[in-house]
């Protein structure tokens, strides 16, 4: 009688169990759902446990970042990745989170933050006043770090790195150190990022101005050696660091070489922080 | 001259090539959708989603390989010597006959120059052009020799530790 409690619990509970247990991964159907399998069952997690994905998964308790990757996985699956594509992200995430090189020298004295100051992942972004995907991904970084998920856990730095195919990337390059050292760098950012299809050097000023800036002190910034000197400063650190294209992001230090999508950073952000924070397992 | 006076082989190949050309679009048309039907991950004809492109920006710039102070290739008389280092420092000490073609970070170099040193180099019959700059983290050699060598001259190299280890000791101020 014992054994067929048991043999009967076994047969009832073994389908559920055998199920990925990750939101996005129950969701999966078909071709998606059997395309995901495979992937679980190949891919390791780079960290926390030895077993694949989908072996770590069904361990109790389960690794944060094994939930994190199969979730990952799904998702992407989800959104009609092949196969390739999922498994080169992996990749390159791996190689962004576990970098075993020297870590990069930002000094960040004279970069713009926000966040809270002794959060414990640094974000710090090298990026160009006239790139057009930097104008795109950093507003949403600045929200997420702002007063979105990653509030209270990340502190994000802006270093400029004007990107000398670009038209007057170092007209606006010193327009961002002029307005960083007048304490209204995101205000001028944003704005700038904002209206980055109708820009014109001439505009420059009043957008400065209406960013809560002297529109003289300014101009005399932008004119100023010393910020000059400053922003090649930056350029040049950003060289020395491997920063060939914007935007590249630093996280705590490592060069991430991963997908650059906000939910992506969003969620090795996340991962970061809960490595930092000692969270190892999901209760 | 009036469409009459064409030679009649002229318009006929053109109405040939026409013909050709319109046939060679089809078919190959017709190939591209077939095998998008039988591809497992099918192109949409018409867009299902709002297509953004994120490509990160780039700084332009090809490949360069880095030289000794000592390499032979640098007495080479197949060599051709550019100088990244401002003006006032190339007055003072220059390698050789070394041109110079100052680098700097934020202006990119004017296409004029480039032109100049694309000229030069192609008159001076040279295999390789060798850049030194300042030899400092970054150098300006090896960043002038990507920009070189990103607007297509071929077999850019820069000294490592740009003029401060080209230069002899005695007029380096020790700082060799």
């Amino acid at each position: 009688m014992r054994n067929a409690l048991i043999a009967f619990t076994l047969i009832v509970l073994s389908p559920t169990l055998g199920q990925a247990q990750t939101p996005a991964c129950d969701g999966l159907k078909g071709e998606h759902a059997a395309l995901a399998k495979k992937i679980l069952q190949s891919e390791h997690p780079y960290d926390c446990c030895d077993d694949t994905i989908a072996a770590c998964l069904k361990k109790k308790p389960v690794c944060a970042l094994v939930h994190r990757l199969a979730e990952n996985v799904c998702g992407r699956v989800s959104r009609g990745q092949s196969e390739t594509q999922v498994r080169r992200a992996l990749s390159r995430r791996a190689r962004s989170m576990v970098s075993m090189g020297k870590k990069a020298q930002i000094d960040l004295k004279d970069a713009s933050g926000v966040g809270k100051a002794d959060a414990p992942v640094i974000l710090v972004e090298y990026a160009c006043a006239r790139c057009p995907y930097c104008a795109k991904i950093t507003p949403k970084i600045y929200e997420a770090v702002k007063k979105g998920p990653l509030a209270g856990k990340v502190r994000f730095y802006f270093k400029t790195f004007p990107i000398r195919g670009h038209e007057y990337s170092k007209e606006t390059g010193l327009g961002f150190v002029a307005a960083h050292r007048q304490g209204k760098f995101w205000e001028f950012l944003l704005l700038a990022y904002e209206r980055f299809d109708a820009f014109c050097i001439k505009k420059q000023v009043d957008w400065a101005e209406e960013a809560g800036m002297d529109p003289a002190r300014f101009s005399e910034l932008v004119a100023s050696p010393d910020v000059r000197a400053q922003l090649v400063e930056s350029k040049k650190e950003g060289i020395v660091n491997g920063v060939d294209a914007t935007p590249t992001f630093f996280i705590n230090g490592r060069k991430f070489v991963g997908e650059l999508a906000i939910e992506e950073l969003i969620d090795v952000l996340e991962e970061e922080f809960d490595r930092a924070s000692g969270v190892t397992h999901r209760r | 001259m009036s469409k009459s006076d064409h030679p009649g082989w002229l318009t006929a190949g053109l109405g040939t090539a026409t013909r050709d050309a319109v046939v060679m679009a089809l078919l190959l048309g017709g190939v591209g959708i077939i095998v998008n039907f039988f591809h497992p991950e099918k192109i949409p004809f018409v867009a299902d989603a709002e297509y953004e492109t994120m490509v990160p920006c780039p700084e332009p710039g090809g490949l360069v390989e880095g030289l000794g102070s000592d390499d032979p290739l640098l007495k080479s008389e197949a060599t051709f010597l550019v100088d990244a280092r401002p003006a006032e420092q190339h007055e003072q000490w220059k390698y050789q006959d070394a041109m110079n073609v100052p680098y700097d970070y934020l202006d990119p170099t004017p296409e004029a120059t480039l032109l100049d040193l694309a000229r030069r180099i192609a008159r001076s019959k040279s295999q390789r052009v060798v850049v030194y700059g300042d030899g400092d983290e970054p150098d300006t050699g090896e960043q002038l020799g990507k920009e070189i060598s990103g607007h297509g001259i071929k077999n850019v190299f820069f000294i490592r530790g740009g003029a401060p280890a080209l230069r002899p000791e005695s007029e380096n101020g020790g700082e060799r």
